[in-house]
């Protein structure tokens, strides 16, 4: 499932994604396929993104929809 | 992120390659060992055989690592890089090898112990030169394949 949250996030804060993966201390590719749904983050990585991004694990990651 | 640092996602892929590559090794030993016990098999052929595995595992673990773009950061990339690599580990495996024949040599024996550590030096460098550079192409079109599909839109 593609992670809109935060290529949204990202969008606000005006970043791309070679600099927000800069700032997670990851590749492009890598911010590239979590934002496409084809890479599960780990714990570690997801709460670097939101300090990335000021954002909570809440607002980026959880799925209200999913039962 | 520094140059040459995998990230958690190529970390995963390469443990996957990895695990493949070990079960791969494991299940090819296991066939080989039944082959082995049902059939008179030489020295020689078991000794082929065993090579073969390693070499499949090395290849599987190749595959992998390549088709996720991260074939080895450490190493120099490039032509030069490549023909450096290829250099120097040429260089290490004549060394052995020239060892080993003097090692094994006898002493009334006219052995061209030189000719032929210039010759494994030579096909060594060759065989890992094609190998390392058509690898470094590989991987370097597997990652451009992967910047493209997921590229910044």
């Amino acid at each position: 499932m593609k992670n809109l949250k935060i290529k949204i996030a990202r969008m606000e804060m005006g970043i791309s994604q070679i600099q927000l993966a800069e700032m997670a201390g990851v590749t492009r590719q890598t911010i590239g396929m979590i934002e496409a749904g084809d890479f599960n983050p780990s714990l570690r990585l997801c709460i670097d993104i939101c300090r990335s991004l000021n954002k909570t694990l809440d607002e980026l990651f959880w799925e209200e929809d999913l039962k | 992120m520094r140059n040459g640092e995998l990230d958690e996602r190529q970390k995963q892929k390469r443990v996957e390659a990895g695990n493949r590559s070990f079960w791969i090794v494991i299940s090819l030993c296991l066939a080989m060992n039944f082959i082995t016990l049902f059939w008179d098999v030489s020295d020689k052929y078991m000794s082929l055989g065993y090579s073969l595995i390693v070499l499949a595992g090395i290849l599987s673990y190749s595959a992998g690592n390549i088709r996720e773009g991260i074939w080895d950061s450490k190493l120099p990339a490039g032509p030069l890089g490549s023909l450096l690599f290829s250099f120097c580990f040429s260089g290490i495996i004549t060394i052995f090898y020239w060892g080993m024949l003097i090692a094994a040599r006898n002493p009334g024996d006219d052995l061209p112990v030189n000719k032929m550590a210039g010759i494994c030096f030579s096909v060594v460098f060759v065989i890992t030169f094609a190998i390392y550079f058509v690898m470094g192409w590989l991987t370097d079109k597997a990652r451009k394949r992967n910047e493209e599909k997921y590229a910044d839109e």
